[in-house]
């Protein structure tokens, strides 16, 4: 028997919807991350 | 039907296929031409003389001639590639600058060894004591990016100055590499075994182990941007990452021999973190009529990813999982967000990283689809 995680509809949508925000923040991540990381130097250290 | 689906798969896999191998060659190419704008940017010629020893030597001069030196540049292998270090000495062989002209590794695990100050630590020492081996200790966390970094002054200089070294490709088999054959060997009897009590047992104790080990311990998942450093044809040092290849080998080979997925299954750190908190709360297995559309975005969400590490030439980029975030408290604000919006949701739906936003699931299905095409 396939059990589900919530009977109404409403729960299902809320699921759903926190999946679909948590994809965009990683969306925003990995643009975040390309901008960080081009170019891709890192000058340090110079004594 | 059953030829209508094997022609659709043929395109999927293939389509796939050529995508990647396209990013792969823009982004090499792209790399290449940024590389030596890199190098010439250091040392502009309006001030300085260099001359050309050998690939990885150059002779340093000042124009008004106060000051003499050499530029040694050398390569070692990072978490997701390799990291070009470039390094200019006196002429007694003190290290005056330490430069990383290109790395692929990710910016937060880079982040750590800026905040210990790994760079100026590195740089304190003279650049002959790194030919026996590694004369500072690895920054906790970030050891395989700290050993590339020390890995790239040594080969620069002993390449430069043809200092023969020995060195052995000898992998190394600890407890890791011990707990993973392990794991790999319970995913496969939970394969064969029936009895219920049985398999539970052996599912759970494999979960913990990993939890602890894989996830707490050693932090070693197996993660996008590896996938992306092999596609780009950076393949981990055996010496150092034996446990890698029996990880991911174990896995692929797992899905060819049985059609099951172990790794997600059963070896996973995060899965197993996913399973104890879906215990916790009593979670249970989410159907909705989105299913199809949300896989469909996981999966594009990955191939996008991986597309966009390779056109970058940096695997890096794909890196977006939250694994490091639970387990090392290491990740960006928003990572840490997700990780947050995760743990809540594993409360009342059954693995949701897994089923609807890790990038391994995405990877997992593509090696399976091949499999499948091929014993048909």
């Amino acid at each position: 028997m396939i059990e589900t995680a919530n009977s109404s509809k409403k729960g299902n949508k809320l699921f759903a919807l926190l999946i679909l925000i948590a994809a965009a923040l990683l969306i925003l991540h990995l643009c975040m991350q390309t901008a960080e990381l081009n170019p891709t130097c890192s000058k340090s250290n110079k004594n | 039907m059953m030829m209508k689906k094997k022609y659709r798969d043929l395109i999927i896999v293939s389509g796939i296929a050529v995508m990647i191998i396209l990013a792969a060659v823009y982004g090499k190419r792209r790399d290449a031409e940024t590389q030596k704008e890199l190098i010439e940017a250091f040392f502009p010629s309006s001030q300085y003389h260099i001359e050309r020893v050998n690939g990885n030597k150059w002779k340093l001069s000042s124009s008004n001639l106060l000051y003499s030196g050499n530029i040694y540049i050398g390569e070692g292998k990072g978490y997701n590639g390799a990291v070009s270090i470039m390094v200019q000495t006196d002429h007694q062989g003190r290290i005056s600058q330490l430069n990383i002209i290109a790395n692929h590794e990710t910016p937060s695990y880079f982040q750590k060894l800026k905040i210990n100050n790994f760079l100026k630590t590195a740089s304190q020492v003279k650049i002959g004591d790194y030919v026996s081996g590694e004369p500072i200790d690895a920054v906790s966390g970030a050891t395989i990016t700290s050993r590339a970094i020390m890995q790239g002054i040594r080969n620069g200089n002993t390449k430069g100055e043809n200092i023969a070294v020995s060195n052995s490709f000898h992998p190394s088999f600890g407890i890791l590499e011990f707990i993973i054959v392990a794991l790999l060997i319970a995913g496969l009897i939970l394969q064969v075994i029936k009895n219920r009590k049985i398999r539970r047992t052996i599912r759970w104790t494999s979960l913990i182990v990993s939890f602890a080990m894989l996830g707490f311990v050693y932090n070693q998942p197996i993660t996008l941007s590896r996938i992306v450093a092999i596609l780009n044809g950076h393949f981990p040092d055996i010496r150092y990452e034996f446990y890698f290849y029996l990880l991911l080998g174990g896995s692929i080979m797992a899905i060819i021999f049985t059609k099951k997925n172990i790794y997600c299954r059963s070896i996973c750190p995060f899965s197993a973190a996913q399973e104890i908190l879906a215990k916790t709360g009593r979670a249970k297995t989410f159907h909705t009529k989105y299913y199809r559309r949300l896989k469909y975005l996981q999966w594009g969400f990955t191939l996008g990813a991986i597309l966009l590490a390779l056109v970058l030439n940096n695997p890096g980029a794909a890196q977006y999982e939250v694994f490091g975030a639970f387990f090392q408290l290491t990740g960006t604000v928003i990572l840490f967000v997700v990780l947050f919006i995760v743990v809540i949701l594993s409360l009342f739906i059954y693995r949701p990283w897994c089923n609807f936003m890790c990038p391994m699931d995405g990877v997992f299905a593509y090696v399976r689809m091949i499999r499948n095409m091929i014993s048909k």
